[in-house]
């Protein structure tokens, strides 16, 4: 908490707090780093699951689509991080931003280990061993979505 | 009878006032309205990516547009539904707000752009299917992924009340709308904007 009190009087985070087209433009960029991500993770996963592309081809798409899930995934970090320094203390008491970071965090570890590697592999690995990892990550980004709608009506007054 | 008597009679149904009085539900709602969007918004990125060359450029244009479409339209069926069940309730401050009459135009450009894509240059997809993408294609790419992008924009900025005007006015000025709380949106008001956009 400490932390978070510094970062509150930091002239940095004033900064970004006064200024509202910041903050716009960094909503709309979250946006679309997460249809980057979203996008490509569901496409992924949705060939995992066995959906279109013939499985042998798994691999040769994950490699096409991963610099392109990165790249949605670094967008959504750091405009995240900048509406959060937008009003520290008070997203730090939301208890929908904490769920979803409790999401988050496995989400983003399940991504690039397992979800990775299974992807990655080839051969490809078993259907229903494929499926499973799919429901897993299509689930815990599902998740992560519905916590981060949520932070607006749990808002801390 | 006028669109804005028709906005009236939707926002004075019996529904439309259990909708307004659950915030619950409308967050629910918000959410799959969202997740539609993702659908929609990040399967037509895959293919404006590949018709500008810059992702799945093994894969053929066919391959991605056929594996896609399907998705694109499930996410657009819960992205419209979800969408109407979120403007009846409030059809009136909807109608209203520039940002999503804004919104509902790009919507309408981005819609026909694909129309146009489908019926003529994609049509001879078979033909270029080898070859580097021919201009036409690659400008819808572009034009799609630029109308995508006003669609995420203006849609963000309908919480902003029905006086916002995409930026147009000062920050101040801004500041003093918002404490108005008479914004599109009635559960999203009671928070700060950054907090409501959060996903």
């Amino acid at each position: 908490m400490p932390l978070i009190q510094w970062l509150e009087g930091t002239s940095f985070d004033a900064a970004i707090r006064n200024s509202v087209p910041g903050i716009r433009i960094a909503e709309i960029v979250h946006l679309i780093g997460l249809a980057l991500f979203g996008g490509t993770t569901l496409l992924l996963n949705l060939t995992l699951f066995g959906f279109g592309p013939p499985r042998p081809s798994l691999s040769r798409i994950a490699r096409q689509l991963l610099p392109w899930t990165v790249a949605g995934l670094v967008i959504m970090l750091l405009s995240g991080a900048l509406l959060f320094l937008s009003s520290p203390t008070r997203f730090y008491e939301n208890p929908a931003l904490r769920v979803k970071i409790g999401i988050l965090v496995p989400a983003m570890a399940f991504q690039f280990t397992i979800h990775r590697k299974l992807s990655l592999s080839d051969p490809p690995a078993a259907p229903r061993m494929a499926a499973l990892v799919a429901g897993i990550s299509t689930l815990l980004w599902i998740g992560a979505g519905f916590a981060g709608k949520a932070i607006g009506p749990f808002a801390v007054q | 009878m006028s669109l804005l008597d028709l906005c009236q009679w939707l926002h004075d149904t019996p529904a439309a006032a259990i909708m307004r009085n659950s915030s619950a539900t409308f967050t629910v709602i918000n959410s799959i309205h969202a997740l539609g969007i993702v659908l929609v918004f990040g399967t037509i990125l895959m293919v404006d990516l590949r018709l500008l060359g810059l992702g799945l450029r093994r894969e053929s244009v066919k391959d991605v547009v056929s594996r896609i479409v399907p998705l694109t339209l499930s996410g657009f069926a819960m992205m419209a539904f979800t969408g109407l069940l979120m403007f009846f309730p409030e059809a009136v401050r909807y109608y209203k707000s520039p940002a999503f009459r804004i919104k509902l135009l790009l919507l309408a450009l981005a819609g026909l752009n694909a129309l146009v894509f489908h019926l003529t240059i994609y049509r001879d997809a078979p033909k270029w299917e080898f070859q580097p993408v021919p201009v036409r294609a690659r400008l819808a790419g572009l034009f799609s992924l630029l109308l995508w992008i006003g669609v995420v924009a203006a849609g963000r900025s309908i919480p902003y009340g029905h006086d916002y005007d995409l930026g147009l006015v000062t920050a101040g000025l801004l500041r003093r709308d918002r404490e108005g709380a008479d914004d599109g949106q009635g559960v999203v008001s009671r928070s700060s904007p950054t907090e409501s956009a959060c996903l």
